[in-house]
C-alpha cells in the first residue's frame, strides 16, 4: 500500500511552472528519494506534500485519504536543511513540542533514547553539534509518530565525514521505527546510498522512478544518465547484436543504427591484450580508486580503475568494455 | 497616517491663497533662518563625523590607556537630551548663548550617532584586508584612508545622516541657547501671533529640508556594498602602539567625555545643591509621574501599531509593504516641531474634542517614533527563520499557534527593546509636549523648559536630575546586550 500517493500535481508560482503533473508513490515504510537539481521543484512538492502551499491541480493522499487540510493536520513530520531547531527551548522541549502534556516526558525520553542523545534533555540547540542538531530535528519530527517523514536535503550542511555516517544512522532510525519517508536531495550518492526507489525529477516532472540500481545502470534518457552518475558518451552503429564505437564493439542486443552510447567509467576495463589502444592523459586519484581520463583516437573519455597499479599520464594501455552499453537513439548532440 | 501630518500642514499654509504664503517665503528673513539652520547642521555634523571616527578608531584600533572604559563612556552622552545639556551648560556659563552654545552642545550630545554605528562597522570589519593592503606595499597612514575609512564609509555617512537631521530639526538646545534657528523661529511665531500661517509656512520649509537632506542620503548612498566570501568571524585586528601619541589622545577622548558628560553633570551637581532647599518635590514628583504615563502609553500604542507593519515588512516583501514602511520613516523624518504644528492646527479644526487632550499627545508621540519601533519589530522577526513555523505547524500547530509560540516568542526581547526605545524617546521629546500636552499637564521636560525660560535655573535642577535618571534605566536595559 502507497502512504503517500500524489497524482497529477501541478503548481505554478507566477510564469514560472514549479511543478507540471507530478505522480509519486510512497510504498508505506520504503524511502523514497526525490533526486533532482537545484531549481527542478523538489522542495517545492515537499512543501506541498506537508500542506504548505496548496497544489493548483491533482491530488495528494495521505494513509490513503485525500489531503486538503493545513498541515498541522496531515500527520507529516519535517526535517529541514539545517535542522531549524527552535532557539528558545532545550532539546526536550524541541522534541516534545509536538506531544500532547500526558505522556511527553516517557516520549521525549524514549525519542532521545532512540536517537543516541540520551541525557541531553536540558541543553540549548547552540550547545550541540551540527550532527546532533539534525538527529534532534529527526526525534522532533518523529515523536508524534506521523505518516510520513519529509526530509529536504538534511545532510548538506554538515561536512564530509559526520554525513556518512548520519545517513547510516538515519537509515536505521527510519528502518527500525517502520516509518514512511521522502528524503529530496540532489546529491546522487545520497540518493543512491539511501533510498529504496528514487525518483529523478527536472524541470517540474518525474522523468523516471525506480530501484537505485535501475536509475544508474538503466537511466530513461541521457540527461538522467549523465545526472545520476559520471558517464562516457560516444556516438555508435548498431547492428542489432553490439553497437560499434571508437572504444570499439559493446553489447547492445536489438540496437539499430546510429545511437548516442552510454557507459559507466567503471565499464572501460584495462586488458593488455585488447585491440583498443588508449593513451593515458591523466589521474585524479581518490585512494580506493582513480578516475583516469584517456585518450583513444582523438576522443577524452573517463575510466574508473582501482588504485594500486594504475598508469602514469603518458602510457599507453589496452582498453576493453565490460557489460551492457545503455544507447539512446540518435547521435549525441554537439 | 504618518503622512497626514503634512498634507495638513499645506492645506493649512495655503488656505488664504498663495500670497501670504509668497510673502513669508520671499522675505530676507526666511532665507537667513534657512541659512542659519544649514550652517549649524553643517557644522556641527562635520565635528560629529571627525570626533565620532576619530573617537571609535582610538578605542577599537589603538593600544589607547582605560580604551574599555572609554568605549563604554562615549556612547552615554545619546542618553542626554539636548536640552538638559543646554540648560547645564547656560546655567554655568550664560556667555555661550547663541551660536557657539547650540553648536557646542549639539555636537556634545549628538556624536555618538556616527561614533556608535563606526564602531560597531570597524569591529565587524575584517583586519585582512588591511594587511593584504600592507603586504601589497602601502604605508599604514594610506591604508588607514583607503582602506579603512572607505569600510565604515556606510556606517558614517548613515550615522552623519542622522547627526544632520537632529541638528537641523533640534528645538530645546537651539532655544534654550536663544539661537535663532527655524525650529526656534517656528515656535516663537506660532505663540506670537495670531496669524499662524507664517509659522506652517516656515514649518513646511523645514519638513521641505529635511526630505531633501534624507533623499540626498539615498541618492549617494548608491551601490558600493562590502562584499564578503564565506561566513568567517574575522580575528580581532591587533591594535596600532600610539607611540608618544598615547598621552595627546587620551586628553583628546577625556576632553570629548568631559565636554559631553563632565560638565552637564558638574552644573547640575551645581544647581542640584543650591535648588534644593526650595524645590517644590509635589510639583516634580506629579511631572515624573505624568512623564511616565505618557511615556508608557505611547509605548504601548506605538509597538501595537509596530507590530503588524513589521512583520508584514519582514515577512512578505511587497509592494503594499514597502509603501507602509516608507510612510512610517518618512514621519521620522519630520521635525517634532512640524508634526506637533500640523496637530495642533489639525486638533483645533477637525478634532477639537480630541484637541489637547492625553489621545492626541500619544497620537503625535506615535507618528514621530512609529519608524523607531517599526525598525526593531522589523529587525527582530526578520532574525527569526520562517522555517521554524513551517516545523511548528507540521508538529500539529495552528498557523496562529505557531506565529505565537516560535515568531513571537524569538521577537520578544527584540519587540521589548523597541518598546523601551520609544518610552525612551518620548520621555525627552520636548516640542510636539509644549504645544500638545493637555492644559494643566507638565511634564519634566515641560517643567524644565519653562523654568529655564524664566532663567530660573536652581527650579529647573531637579527636573534635568529627574529626566536624566529615568532616561538612564532604559539605556542601560538598551546597551546590556551589546556591550
Amino acid at each position: 500500500m502507497n502512504e503517500v500517493e500524489l497524482r497529477g500535481v501541478t503548481k505554478t508560482f507566477g510564469a514560472v511552472r514549479a511543478l507540471r503533473g507530478v505522480d509519486l508513490d510512497v510504498p508505506a515504510g520504503s524511502l523514497v528519494s526525490v533526486l533532482g537539481p537545484s531549481g527542478c521543484g523538489k522542495t517545492t512538492l515537499l512543501r506541498v506534500i506537508a500542506g504548505f502551499e496548496r497544489q493548483d491541480t491533482g491530488t495528494v493522499r495521505i494513509a490513503g485519504e485525500v489531503q486538503t487540510g493545513p498541515p498541522e493536520t496531515r500527520r507529516v513530520g519535517i526535517v529541514p536543511q539545517e535542522g531549524a531547531l527552535f532557539p528558545h527551548l532545550d532539546v526536550a522541549g524541541n522534541v516534545g513540542f509536538g506531544l500532547r502534556r500526558d505522556g511527553r516526558a516517557r516520549r521525549v525520553a524514549e525519542m532521545l533514547d532512540l536517537v543516541g542523545l540520551a541525557g541531553l534533555e536540558r541543553r540549548k540547540p547552540h550547545e550541540l553539534s551540527g550532527g546532533q542538531q539534525q538527529r534532534v530535528a529527526l526525534a522532533r519530527a518523529l515523536a508524534p509518530e506521523p505518516a510520513v517523514v519529509l526530509l529536504d536535503e538534511p545532510f548538506t550542511a554538515l561536512d564530509a565525514g559526520l554525513r556518512s555516517g548520519l545517513r547510516t544512522q538515519v537509515l536505521e532510525l527510519l528502518r527500525a521505527t517502520g516509518t514512511t519517508a521522502v528524503l529530496v536531495t540532489h546529491d546522487q550518492t545520497e540518493a543512491l546510498v539511501m533510498a529504496d526507489a528514487v525518483a529523478v525529477m527536472r524541470e517540474g516532472r518525474i522523468v523516471q522512478a525506480g530501484t537505485p540500481d535501475e536509475i544508474y545502470l538503466r537511466p530513461a534518457d541521457l540527461e538522467t544518465g549523465r545526472f545520476v552518475g559520471d558517464a562516457v558518451i560516444l556516438p555508435g552503429y548498431g547492428d542489432g547484436a553490439t553497437v560499434t564505437t571508437v572504444i570499439g564493439p559493446v553489447a547492445a542486443p536489438g540496437v539499430q543504427g546510429d545511437v548516442t552510447v552510454l557507459l559507466r567509467p567503471e565499464q572501460l576495463v584495462r586488458d593488455e591484450y585488447a585491440a583498443t589502444r588508449a593513451k593515458v592523459r591523466s589521474l585524479a586519484f581518490h585512494g580506493h580508486d582513480a578516475l583516469v581520463t584517456i585518450e583513444i583516437a582523438g576522443v577524452a573519455v573517463v575510466a574508473r580503475w582501482q588504485g594500486g597499479t594504475l598508469p602514469q599520464p603518458g602510457d599507453e594501455v589496452g582498453i576493453r568494455v565490460d557489460g551492457e552499453a545503455v544507447t539512446f537513439s540518435g547521435a549525441p548532440a554537439g | 497616517m504618518a503622512l497626514l501630518p503634512l498634507a495638513y500642514l499645506v492645506v493649512r499654509a495655503t488656505e488664504r491663497g498663495w500670497a501670504p504664503v509668497r510673502a513669508t517665503l520671499w522675505r530676507d528673513r526666511t532665507l537667513e533662518l534657512v541659512g542659519r539652520s544649514l550652517w549649524l547642521a553643517a557644522t556641527v555634523t562635520a565635528a560629529c563625523l571627525v570626533i565620532g571616527i576619530g573617537a571609535a578608531w582610538l578605542v577599537s584600533r589603538t593600544d589607547l590607556p582605560g580604551r574599555r572604559v572609554w568605549r563604554v563612556a562615549l556612547g552615554m552622552p545619546l542618553a542626554l537630551p539636548s536640552y538638559v545639556a543646554a540648560w547645564a551648560w547656560l546655567a554655568r556659563y550664560p556667555s555661550l548663548a547663541g551660536f557657539r552654545g547650540a553648536w557646542l552642545v549639539l555636537t556634545s550630545v549628538s556624536f555618538p550617532y556616527v561614533y556608535l554605528p563606526v564602531l560597531a562597522a570597524l569591529r565587524r570589519s575584517d583586519p585582512a584586508l588591511e594587511e593584504v593592503a600592507r603586504s601589497l606595499g602601502r604605508r599604514p597612514m594610506r591604508v588607514f584612508l583607503s582602506v579603512t575609512v572607505r569600510q565604515v564609509r556606510i556606517a558614517a555617512t548613515g550615522g552623519a545622516l542622522l547627526v544632520g537631521l537632529y541638528a537641523l530639526s533640534d528645538f530645546g538646545a537651539v532655544s534654550i541657547m536663544r539661537y535663532q534657528s527655524l525650529t526656534h523661529v517656528i515656535y516663537i511665531s506660532y505663540r506670537a501671533s495670531f496669524d499662524r500661517t507664517p509659522a506652517a509656512v516656515l514649518g513646511l520649509v523645514l519638513a521641505a529640508l529635511a526630505i531633501v537632506i534624507v533623499l540626498v542620503d539615498a541618492w549617494t548612498r548608491g551601490e558600493s556594498r562590502t562584499a564578503k566570501v564565506g561566513a568567517g568571524t574575522p580575528r580581532a585586528a591587533p591594535p596600532v602602539p600610539l607611540g608618544r601619541w598615547r598621552w595627546p589622545a587620551v586628553a583628546a577622548v577625556a576632553s570629548v567625555v568631559g565636554f559631553s558628560l563632565g560638565v552637564p553633570l558638574w552644573s547640575l551637581n551645581h544647581w542640584l545643591q543650591r535648588g534644593r532647599s526650595r524645590a517644590d518635590w509635589s510639583q516634580v514628583v506629579d511631572a515624573t509621574a505624568s512623564t511616565l504615563t505618557v511615556s508608557a502609553l505611547a509605548a504601548v500604542a506605538t509597538i501595537a501599531l509596530a507590530i503588524p507593519v513589521g512583520v508584514l515588512s519582514a515577512r512578505y516583501a511587497g509592494r503594499l509593504s514597502r509603501a507602509v514602511t516608507a510612510a512610517a520613516y518618512a514621519g521620522h523624518a519630520l521635525p517634532g516641531i512640524v508634526v506637533a504644528l500640523a496637530l495642533v492646527f489639525f486638533g483645533i479644526r477637525l478634532a477639537t474634542p480630541l484637541y489637547q487632550t492625553t489621545s492626541m499627545l500619544v497620537f503625535a508621540y506615535v507618528v514621530l517614533f512609529l519608524s523607531l519601533a517599526i525598525g526593531a519589530v522589523h529587525g527582530s522577526v526578520s532574525q527569526a527563520p520562517p522555517e521554524l513555523e513551517d516545523v511548528a505547524r507540521s508538529l500539529g500547530r495552528t498557523q496562529i499557534g505557531a506565529w505565537r509560540s516560535i515568531t513571537l516568542r524569538l521577537a520578544a526581547p527584540g519587540v521589548g527593546a523597541g518598546a523601551a526605545l520609544v518610552f525612551l524617546t518620548v520621555m525627552k521629546e520636548l516640542p510636539a509636549t509644549l504645544l500638545l500636552r493637555p492644559i494643566g499637564m507638565d511634564t519634566l521636560a515641560t517643567r524644565l523648559w519653562s523654568h529655564t525660560a524664566n532663567a530660573s535655573f536652581a527650579a529647573a535642577a531637579p527636573y534635568a536630575a529627574a529626566i536624566i535618571l529615568l532616561a538612564a534605566l532604559p539605556t542601560a536595559l538598551l546597551t546590556r546586550d551589546r556591550t
